[in-house]
C-alpha cells in the first residue's frame, strides 16, 4: 500500500508542480504584449509587412497566411524588445524565416509566380496613371529572376527604407556585407528594369 | 566596378520617401541626380519598388487588429490546452505501466505455482519480505485502492485542464 499510494501521490505532484512550474514561467517572462499594444502595433505594421511579404513570394494569399503566422509567433514569443525599431525588425526577421521555412519544405526555391497582373475590371485610366506603372508590372517579372535575399534586400533598403543594420538584422546577414550585397541586387534590377521596358505593349 | 555607394543617395531616398522628388525638392538635388549614375540608377529602383509598395496598400484587405486579437487569444487558448492532454496522458500512462510492474512482479514472487522457477527472486530474502507485506497490504486496501485510484485517473485531467485554462 505505501508504494502504490506513494506513485499516486507522486501522479498528483508531478501534475501539480507542471502548472506551478508553467504559472511561474509565465510570470517570468516578459508578458505579451497587451491588447491595446497589440492592435495599436499591427495598425502600424500590418500593411508594410504584407506588402513585403507579397514582394517576397509573389502570392498575396501566402502573404496572407504569413502574416498572420508571424503575428502569431511575435506574440507568443518571449523575446524582450528594446525599441519600436528592435520589435518591428523582430516581425521581420519572423516573416522572412517563414517564407524560407516554407520554401524549403516545399523545394520551390522560393521562385517567385508573378506577376499578378493587373485586375482586367479595373478601369484604365490612361491620363492619370503614374509614368512608372510599366516599370511597376516590369517589377514584378524583373523581381522573379532575383535571387530570394536580393529581393529582401532591395525591399528592405528602398522600399521600407531600412539601415544597413536592420537589414542585417533581419536577413541574417553579416551587416558588412549588407552595402556590396545590395548594390549587386541593385545593378541587377536596374539592368533587369531597363531591359524589360515596354516596346508596345500586348496587355490589354 | 566600384562599389561605393553616392554620399547623397539617402539623401535623394529620403525625398523619394516622402514624396517630394523630384519635383518639390532643390534644384540642386535634381541635378545631382541627372549628373550621377549610381543616385540615377537608385531612382529606378526604388522609384519602382516604392510604387510598388503604395500599390500594395491600397489592394490589402487585412483582417481588423480586433480580428487578429481574437484570433491570437483562441488560437494561444487552445495549444495550452493540448499541451495539458498531452501532460496529462502521459502522467497517466506512467502510473498505469507503474502500478501494472507492480502487480505482475507481485504475482510473480508470491504466486506458488511459479515461485520454483524465479531463482533470483528467491535469493533475496530481504526483498522478498518487503515486498510480501506490501503485496499483503495491498490485497487488504484492494477495494479502497481501486476506487481511488480510479478517481484520481478521472479526476486528474479535469483538474489540470481547470488549472491551465484561463477565466
Amino acid at each position: 500500500m505505501p508504494a502504490i499510494i506513494t506513485v499516486m501521490t507522486a501522479g498528483v505532484n508531478m501534475v501539480a508542480s507542471e502548472v506551478e512550474l508553467r504559472e511561474r514561467d509565465e510570470a517570468a517572462i516578459p508578458a505579451p504584449l497587451g491588447e491595446e499594444e497589440f492592435r495599436a502595433f499591427y495598425e502600424r505594421t500590418a500593411r508594410p509587412v504584407w506588402a513585403y511579404l507579397r514582394r517576397i513570394t509573389g502570392d498575396e494569399h501566402l502573404a496572407d497566411d504569413f502574416l498572420q503566422e508571424a503575428y502569431y509567433r511575435f506574440y507568443r514569443s518571449t523575446t524582450v524588445h528594446e525599441s519600436e525599431s528592435h520589435r518591428r525588425n523582430y516581425l521581420y526577421r519572423i516573416a522572412t524565416n517563414l517564407v524560407r521555412d516554407h520554401a524549403r519544405r516545399h523545394r520551390h526555391g522560393y521562385d517567385v509566380s508573378l506577376p499578378e497582373s493587373d485586375d482586367p475590371n479595373e478601369p484604365r485610366d490612361e491620363a492619370n496613371a503614374p509614368h512608372h506603372v510599366d516599370d511597376r508590372m516590369d517589377l514584378g517579372r524583373a523581381m522573379s529572376r532575383m535571387e530570394p535575399l536580393q529581393r529582401e534586400l532591395l525591399w528592405l533598403a528602398y522600399a521600407q527604407g531600412s539601415s544597413h543594420e536592420e537589414i542585417a538584422s533581419v536577413v541574417g546577414v553579416n551587416k558588412g556585407s549588407v552595402k556590396s550585397l545590395l548594390y549587386r541586387a541593385r545593378r541587377k534590377l536596374a539592368t533587369l528594369l531597363h531591359s524589360s521596358e515596354p516596346q508596345g505593349d500586348t496587355n490589354d | 566596378m566600384t562599389e561605393i555607394a553616392c554620399e547623397r543617395e539617402l539623401e535623394t531616398l529620403a525625398a523619394m520617401s516622402d514624396g517630394t522628388w523630384p519635383d518639390r525638392c532643390g534644384e540642386d538635388l535634381r541635378a545631382h541626380v541627372a549628373a550621377c549614375p549610381s543616385c540615377a540608377e537608385m531612382t529606378v529602383v526604388a522609384g519602382a519598388l516604392l510604387d510598388d509598395r503604395t500599390e500594395a496598400f491600397s489592394r490589402a484587405a487585412l483582417p481588423s487588429s480586433g480580428l487578429m486579437w481574437w484570433r491570437m487569444q483562441f488560437r494561444s487558448r487552445q495549444e495550452r490546452a493540448r499541451a495539458a492532454t498531452i501532460t496529462v496522458a502521459i502522467i497517466q500512462a506512467a502510473a498505469f505501466v507503474a502500478v501494472l510492474a507492480i502487480a505482475i512482479v507481485g504475482m510473480a514472487v508470491f504466486s506458488p505455482s511459479t515461485s520454483h522457477s524465479l531463482n533470483p527472486f528467491t535469493d533475496f530474502a530481504s526483498f522478498q519480505a518487503i515486498f510480501k507485506t506490501a503485496v499483503a497490504s495491498a490485497v487488504q486496501w484492494g477495494v479502497p485502492l481501486i476506487f481511488a485510484f480510479a478517481a484520481w485517473v478521472t479526476l486528474a485531467p479535469v483538474i489540470v485542464w481547470m488549472a491551465v485554462t484561463e477565466d
